[in-house]
């Protein structure tokens, strides 16, 4: 890659890179700032699935900002974006793209592909369980392999690519659970809270007075996406802190966990091996975040409930007893020792 | 290139360091620590027991193995490798630093060639962050709750004042002299056994301060065993004079037991004088809180010269008068509970027989009062302290009054209490050890009257398996019988005495006195042992037909079988009473309930009824959850009580939903079949 570190150049050591890095996340944080107020948490996880190269799925209720913060941070970056809408009735060509007749000056007629809106940079696939699960299967390939395969021709998506999702946890009624594989899909599923009182009277006096919507100038561009990508990717991992995060995952399983644990009582599925990836990727956001060059066991346990609380599949028992995946976790965390 | 990791490496060696060396002193402490429990926990037995069980004398001898250990734990702890991964997850806490230590300790394992840009990059990180006071901090040395130290120092402290000082315990009076030489067999009976009791009865006889009845006693115990000596004296007249002897003494026990019915009065008297005490005459104090009355009545007659040489410094002169004044308000207390006590009893003792209400009311208020205050008089002293409790309240209002010379010689008086008591200490000691010199005096003499053969023999034969056993049930059996072998053997005696022998056998004019005179008890006691026999078989027969012994009763209640049941009725024959019924658990005079008792609240129970017993056996917890309870009803029906409320739970948000929203028909439909399928079935219901 062009892009890749010269050894002896300064500028390219890792402790100018991170520094670097730092500078950038900082400048977008500041420019996202301008729009969002508060959710902090929400937006290192939006951040980290970015520069990790995974999607995120933000939950909340309705009018925490969700959409605004998916919004800004694509008008904060330099990359192309499209926002879908998912309906009841939205259909997978309408996402994906299709197939027309074309007809040229000369008369001739032939098939060419229209893009879908999929193929952007950042994908805001808002209220996702709105459509049905045909439709949300749409992206089962264009969120795992980045591709789109339509009438016998694959189409590769431009990198980086990043599908945040929202979605509604209140309103039921006429929803589609998003299925089982979709959400393993996600890098991190993120909780939109509430904003506090200060926030609040923020938010009030930002977008009640005369003055609109500030405008943001781009921090980022789609190279400096990338690099930032691999700088994240070269973050050393001790054997201690993967082995912490292996026997995290096992500890999710039911056969494998305790046999009085809650976790064998009120799981089924435990995470997947996937979920490890995202477990270790965003620990290692998160130490370049800390200014860190490894991961630390405190990266995996901060980041182990946004990256696994959609993996994990209740039982009947668990779900009748409305026991949540986060208290789950919790008890997985505190049975299993830092160190084997 | 290689980095630069020296800081990194000086931080975790001396973390290293400080690591083995908190855990050598840690290891110490706790040897110390298990020491000092063992010695502490020794002088607590020695102290609780009263006996001489001093586990830690022992223990303190070993100081040579106590040190050995020691220096072994702290080499141990010094030398046993440190897990650097360990201390550099501890300088991680200690410095907050995410985890760099950690990954920089496991990082420096790897081979230079093997680090990546990154990785060296973390390790220069932890190295730039390596600063030598990180050690300390992540291994201090005390940990925060590190109590071991904390204990150990205190049971250190404690063993050595322990060692220092000795236990408050009651010292010993004068050695008693040792009893003579044990009766493991009749043949005992020797010259020299006899002498070496005589001994032992001379030297108690020197003893001092004896009461005019013992020393009676004593003397005719030396006297008996004199006779012993020199033949003068038979062998039952000398058991006849050695239960004498013995009823005597336990005639003087039971005297001194009633006048003083228990020493818990004194007890909690003398703490309580003690505490009062405690800051003006420590010492004082201290010995009247471990009862040592020598101790405390020469601090008593030391602190009455001091009082009269006007020696006593005035501050301490005057916490002497606040104690005494505590004591003197407590003694006039005491006086008054008393004088009320008394009026109480007088005023119920005329108020027996009356039937008046108010009078009645005021009875019971006055019974009450009369209990609490013996409930208070259970903590006064007792007649021997009573004098001393007196003086000490007389001393105390001498010197509120301002007579220094009246309590000085109040204080004399009671210390000479104490003295008092201790000589009656001694006396009972005396006493006890006078009534085992005739208890196996006795014993020895019962036996030797029962031999069948002459004493010669015995002793050649030596002593026989379970000789031992024998001898103890021998000596039962003849308490047992004692009530009434002496007024038969009082009267054979007088019979030999006046008559001769007319039990005597044919070789019998041959015999000498004393000879016969031992076959006489002999057959004495063998007709007061089939005397026993006799009464046990009586009472066995009772029993077997149906007799219950009421000792207390004096007399025989019975229960007799009644009315022609096979039930037994509860009839008691109580003695100078008329036959009486009275209800006895367990027992039905009444066959089925032919009548029934006044004070039962239902009706009579019908023995024929058709109950069935069944054990029922309960489950622990809140019982199952409500998916355990949906799966159960999927499984096995959905007739369940429980399911029964899940279903209404459920069946009422159903068709709220229904009503609530826009629902298509034939949503509507399929919701309501499906709570109609798994509706609640009644139990006769057939399963769906």
């Amino acid at each position: 890659m062009s892009n890749a570190p010269r050894a002896n150049d300064p500028s390219q050591t890792p402790e100018a890179r991170v520094e670097l890095l730092l500078s950038e996340v900082g400048q977008l944080r500041a420019a996202i700032g301008q729009r969002v107020v508060g959710q902090q948490r929400a937006l290192d996880g939006v951040l980290t699935c970015l520069l990790a190269g995974g999607h995120a799925l933000l939950e909340g209720v309705p009018g925490v900002g969700k959409t605004l913060l998916v919004r800004s941070l694509a008008e904060a970056l330099s990359l192309s974006f499209s926002r879908i809408q998912f309906t009841p009735d939205l259909m997978p060509a309408d996402i994906l793209g299709t197939t027309v007749l074309i007809e040229d000056q000369a008369g001739a007629r032939s098939f060419g592909f229209s893009r879908g809106p999929v193929f952007a940079n950042i994908v805001l696939a808002d209220e996702v369980n709105r459509a049905t699960p045909k439709t949300q299967s749409a992206l089962l390939e264009v969120m795992q392999e980045h591709t789109v395969t339509i009438a016998n021709g694959t189409h590769r998506l431009d990198e980086p690519y990043c599908v945040l999702a929202t979605q509604n946890p209140l309103e039921m009624e006429g929803t589609y659970p998003l299925p089982e594989a979709q959400l393993d899909r996600f890098l991190l599923k993120l909780q939109v809270d509430f904003p506090t009182r200060e926030e609040l009277h923020e938010i009030l006096d930002r977008t009640t007075s005369s003055r609109g919507e500030p405008a943001l100038a781009p921090v980022l561009d789609r190279a400096r996406v990338l690099q930032l990508r691999e700088v994240v990717r070269e973050v050393a991992v001790p054997r201690q802190v993967q082995d912490y995060a292996v026997r995290l995952i096992e500890a999710t399983h039911p056969e494998r966990a305790a046999q009085r644990s809650r976790v064998a009582r009120f799981v089924r599925y435990g995470a997947s091996p996937r979920g490890a990836q995202a477990v270790l990727l965003a620990a290692k956001v998160r130490a370049v975040f800390a200014g860190r060059f490894s991961a630390a066991v405190e990266d995996v346990r901060a980041v182990l409930h946004p990256a696994l609380r959609h993996r994990l599949i209740l039982s009947f028992e668990g779900e009748a007893e409305g026991v949540t995946t986060d208290a789950l976790l919790d008890d997985v965390l505190t049975n299993v020792a830092e160190s084997g | 290139m290689t980095a630069d990791l020296s800081a990194l490496e000086a931080l975790l060696a001396r973390a290293s360091a400080r690591a083995r060396l908190t855990r050598g002193l840690a290891w110490s402490s706790k040897v110390v620590l298990g020491m000092s429990a063992l010695i502490l926990a020794g002088r607590a037995s020695s102290l609780l027991l009263g006996g001489e069980l001093r586990a830690w004398l022992p223990l303190a001898d070993a100081w040579g193995y106590a040190a050995l250990a020691l220096a072994l734990a702290f080499a141990l702890g010094l030398s046993w490798p440190v897990s650097r991964d360990e201390l550099a997850h501890q300088i991680d806490h200690a410095g907050a630093l995410e985890g760099r230590m950690r990954a920089a300790s496991e990082f420096m394992r790897l081979p230079v060639a093997a680090r990546s840009g990154f990785v060296a990059a973390a390790l220069r990180d932890a190295n730039a962050r390596a600063r030598p006071e990180l050690a300390a901090l992540a291994v201090p040395a005390l940990r925060r709750r590190g109590w071991s130290w904390v204990l150990s120092c205190l049971g250190l402290v404690a063993c050595l004042l322990a060692g220092w000082r000795d236990p408050p315990r009651r010292p010993p009076l004068e050695p008693v002299p040792s009893p003579g030489p044990a009766l493991g067999t009749a043949s005992a009976l020797a010259a020299d056994d006899l002498a070496a009791r005589a001994e032992a009865a001379r030297a108690l006889l020197a003893q001092p301060t004896k009461s005019p009845p013992l020393r009676h006693q004593l003397a005719d115990y030396r006297t008996l065993l004199a006779g012993l000596t020199d033949g003068s004296l038979t062998q039952e007249r000398a058991l006849q004079q050695v239960l004498a002897l013995e009823a005597r003494l336990r005639g003087a026990a039971a005297e001194r037991t009633r006048e003083a019915p228990g020493s818990a009065g004194d007890t909690r008297a003398l703490r309580a004088l003690a505490g009062e005490l405690a800051k003006a005459q420590p010492a004082l104090a201290r010995a009247l809180e471990s009862q040592d009355h020598a101790r405390a009545a020469s601090a008593l007659h030391a602190l009455g010269r001091s009082l009269a040489t006007r020696q006593l410094p005035e501050p301490e002169r005057e916490r002497l008068r606040q104690a005494l004044a505590r004591a003197r308000e407590r003694e006039q207390a005491r006086a008054a509970d008393e004088a009320r006590a008394r009026e109480l009893e007088q005023e119920l003792r005329e108020q027996a027989e009356t039937r008046e209400p108010s009078l009645l009311k005021r009875r019971d208020a006055q019974q009450r009062e009369l209990g609490r205050l013996r409930a208070r008089a259970a903590a006064r002293p007792q007649r021997r302290l009573e004098q001393l409790s007196r003086e000490l309240a007389r001393a105390g209002a001498a010197l509120a009054g301002g007579r220094p010379d009246e309590a000085a010689s109040a204080l004399d008086a009671a210390g000479a209490a104490l003295d008092e008591q201790l000589s009656e200490q001694r006396d009972e000691l005396h006493a006890e050890a006078l009534a085992r010199e005739l208890s196996q005096l006795r014993e020895l003499l019962q036996r030797r009257a029962l031999s069948p053969g002459p004493a010669e023999a015995e002793r050649q034969a030596g002593p026989a398996p379970g000789d031992d056993e024998a001898a103890q049930e021998a000596d039962q059996r003849a308490r047992a019988a004692r009530a009434r072998a002496e007024p038969r053997a009082d009267t054979e005696a007088r019979t030999n005495e006046s008559g001769g022998g007319t039990r005597s056998g044919a070789g019998g004019a041959h015999e000498g006195p004393g000879q016969r005179d031992r076959e006489t008890a002999a057959e004495t006691l063998t007709l007061a042992l089939e005397d026993e026999a006799r009464a046990r078989r009586e009472r066995f027969d009772r029993h077997a037909r149906g007799a219950l012994d009421l000792p207390d009763a004096g007399r025989i209640a019975r229960l007799s079988p009644d009315r022609g049941t096979s039930t037994p009725a509860a009839t008691l024959l109580l003695p100078g009473a008329a036959e009486r019924r009275v209800l006895v658990p367990g027992v039905s005079d009444v066959a089925g309930g032919s009548e029934h008792d006044e004070q039962r609240l239902s009706s009579p129970t019908h023995g024929d009824s058709k109950l069935e017993d069944r054990a029922l056996s309960g489950a622990l917890g809140a019982g199952p959850t409500r998916s355990q309870v949906i799966r159960s009803a999927a499984q096995s029906g959905f007739a369940s009580a429980r399911y029964r409320h899940v279903y209404g739970d459920y069946r009422a948000h159903a068709e709220a939903a229904l009503e609530a929203d826009q629902v298509p028909a034939g949503y509507r439909f399929q919701v309501r079949r499906y709570f109609e399928l798994v509706r609640p079935r009644e139990e006769q219901d057939p399963a769906p």
